[in-house]
């Protein structure tokens, strides 16, 4: 059953919490991979391949960070999406990694 | 006590606008006439007005009102093409009608016509002090028959040649010389000074005399008593004889003088020399008279000196004739005066009085042009009306070459919407980019198009909350308080999301760019923006990833997937910001 509309707080958040679930996941070029792959499956609306994919990665890393579980625990509250949705929050999701790409190199370059 | 009949005159004789546009379109007729005579401007004549007496101005404006009709007539008369018989002049003369002889002839005649009047009211100004009703009359009669003279001295060398096409065609031009009274005639005084039937020779002084009965007697015309306003004055105006389309029935002359404090004889009489007359069918749909009014003297005065100007200006140039509509002309000397003078339009108060003919008494059509409150306030604020102000090249069908050229400032004004317009510039833009034209480009500023990327949408997003709200809610009106604020603060947001992907992109090679640019573009045409966002991401992962990023993403889910109604807006504006990177950056 699709839940309520998602609104700009919603996908603020989502944004937020992606994005420091993945800068706590370092390989960078496994990201890059992961975002192609994520970005075919949010062109094709193909909603429940994208979260099986991502919750696969994440799963990965569940126990060892908090941040990855909170974003977890996120995403089971605004699955299943509406298509319209879908295309927001698939796409936030993808820039939430993006972002978190850079700062990782960052990071190491620190 | 002299001093305060001075001083009442004085108020009296200031010329400002009355509020009602019948008598006003009547003092702006006024001050074109004393201008056109005279050759004072409307500062100038203001100053004059106001230090001379009544029967001053009467004098001045008796010689100015005569001496044009009979310098327009006469003129007019001249020009007429058919005024020699092709065959007659060819078998006397052994001319063309459109020979080099017969040119001089017209235009030297059309000199002397000018340089006649001129002359003569250098004579006025230079025995002011012997002015009398008399001498006034000696002075239009002067002007007539020396204009006679002109026309049958010149004319009488090519006698054979001329054709009958005056008085029904029973005289030529000669012939009509030597039995009218004045050489006057105009479609607005008929019913009163130059009635055809009455205006016969010998009759001159009897019709020059008609002015005097009418400003210091306020009589009109035989079959009405004195003082009764009616179509004898001004066709616009309602008759009891005679059948007419009117605009009202005003009181008597008497009363009007008391009501605004001037002659209203002057002004009524001089309704007709507030208009323009457009000869050409590409202005407006019909020939037509056409005038330009809101409740300032200075403004409209202004305004259709400008429009008057540029109408000339056109009428020159054939290359402009296809890009200037009426429209157009008149909107571009609103502008212009704005700009020019800093004026402060009341935008929202702005009328065209216009008639076609008075031939079939269908003799006025008035029309109100005005803008609504929303447009009014964007356009008097300085920097967004400047950036609207602009022409932009688009692509006419699919032929490249079939070019248009679309004023911003006209879209608005006319409601329609400005996205399409930018849209069809920019693919005019990225087609020629692709085929790598670059050079040849004339590109427009990258903030023009923004402010009216920005303009649009703000207007866009108020009319449409509009349907939804109480018109007389709080909300409501502070919305048309903060128009101008918002549409800067969009504007600042379409700029800055456009200068983030320039930067992102700024080492993209330069086969690469026109590629990315073209097929977001066709994209977006398409209105797909899952696939534009999805492009670009793929783009911006192929670049190099960097701190700076995160903004722009930021910025992608706020304006434009989470932006259902305007992310067309911002997709344009990153558009803009890629094909502009490296050219003009954000310079306001």
């Amino acid at each position: 059953m699709i839940k309520t509309a998602i609104n700009y707080q919603d996908i603020e958040r989502i944004k937020e919490e992606g994005t420091r679930a993945f800068e706590s996941i370092e390989k960078s070029s496994y990201k890059q991979k992961l975002v192609y792959k994520l970005l075919n499956l949010s062109k094709g609306n193909n909603q429940k391949e994208f979260f099986s994919l991502l919750l696969k990665v994440l799963n990965s890393y569940i126990d060892k960070n908090i941040h990855i579980r909170s974003f977890v625990e996120e995403l089971k509250e605004i699955y299943p999406l509406s298509e319209r949705d879908f295309e927001k929050i698939s796409y936030t999701i993808i820039m939430a990694i993006m972002s978190s790409i850079k700062t990782e190199e960052k990071n190491k370059e620190v | 006590m002299e001093v305060e009949l001075k001083t009442q005159e004085k108020e009296r004789n200031i010329l400002e606008f009355t509020g009602n546009w019948f008598f006003d379109l009547g003092i702006l007729g006024f001050v074109n006439l004393m201008e056109e005579i005279y050759e004072w401007d409307l500062e100038t004549l203001k100053e004059k007005t106001g230090n001379l007496t009544k029967n001053e101005i009467d004098a001045l404006f008796a010689v100015a009102f005569f001496g044009k009709i009979i310098k327009d007539t006469s003129l007019s008369w001249v020009r007429k093409p058919e005024n020699f018989s092709k065959t007659k002049l060819k078998k006397y003369f052994g001319l063309e009608i459109k020979s080099s002889e017969i040119e001089k002839l017209l235009k030297d005649t059309e000199k002397e016509i000018e340089s006649i009047l001129k002359e003569e009211v250098k004579k006025l100004s230079q025995s002011f002090d012997k002015i009398d009703q008399d001498y006034i009359i000696e002075i239009v009669s002067s002007i007539n028959e020396e204009i006679k003279n002109i026309l049958i001295t010149k004319f009488s060398k090519y006698k054979e040649g001329l054709k009958k096409i005056f008085a029904s065609n029973k005289k030529t031009i000669l012939e009509n010389c030597k039995t009218t009274g004045l050489i006057a005639y105009h479609t607005f005084f008929t019913n009163s000074f130059f009635n055809p039937a009455k205006n016969k020779k010998g009759r001159e002084k009897e019709i020059i005399r008609g002015i005097f009965k009418m400003l210091n007697n306020y009589f009109v015309r035989d079959e009405i008593p004195n003082d009764v306003v009616d179509k004898g004055l001004s066709l616009f105006l309602y008759s009891s004889s005679l059948r007419n389309e009117y605009y009202g029935k005003i009181v008597g002359l008497r009363d009007l003088d008391k009501f605004y404090g001037i002659n209203p004889v002057h002004y009524i009489v001089s309704f007709p020399f507030a208009f323009i007359y457009l000869r050409d069918r590409k202005y407006s749909n019909l020939t037509s008279n056409y005038c330009f009014y809101m409740n300032n003297l200075k403004l409209t005065y202004n305004i259709n000196k400008k429009i008057k100007a540029l109408i000339e200006k056109v009428d020159t140039n054939s290359a402009d004739r296809r890009r200037y509509t009426i429209f157009r002309i008149t909107w571009r000397s609103i502008i212009d005066e704005l700009i020019e003078n800093k004026s402060l339009l009341s935008l929202d108060n702005m009328y065209i009085i216009e008639y076609k003919s008075v031939k079939n008494q269908q003799i006025a059509g008035v029309e109100y042009i005005g803008i609504t409150k929303l447009r009014a306030k964007i356009l008097s604020d300085d920097n967004i009306r400047d950036k609207l102000n602009i022409i932009l090249k688009i692509k006419k069908g699919k032929n490249d070459k079939n070019l248009e050229y679309v004023w911003v400032l006209e879209e608005l004004i006319k409601h329609k919407p400005l996205f399409p317009i930018i849209m069809n510039h920019m693919n005019y833009i990225i087609t020629n980019l692709v085929k790598n034209q670059k050079k040849k480009l004339q590109f427009s500023s990258k903030s023009n198009l923004l402010y009216a990327l920005s303009t649009d949408l703000v207007l866009g997003s108020i009319e449409k909350e509009n349907e939804r709200e109480s018109v007389f809610s709080e909300e409501f009106f502070a919305k048309y308080l903060d128009v101008c604020e918002e549409i800067k603060r969009t504007k600042r947001n379409l700029s800055y999301i456009g200068s983030l992907v320039s930067n992102i992109f700024r080492k993209i090679n330069n086969d690469e760019r026109p590629k990315l640019i073209s097929s977001l573009f066709s994209i977006l045409i398409k209105g797909n923006r899952s696939s534009f966002v999805n492009t670009l991401l793929k783009q911006i992962l192929n670049q190099n990833l960097e701190e700076k990023n995160s903004n722009f993403f930021n910025l992608m889910i706020r304006f434009i997937l989470n932006n259902d109604e305007g992310w067309r807006h911002y997709a344009l504006s990153i558009i803009i910001g890629l094909t502009y990177s490296g050219g003009e950056e954000n310079n306001d």
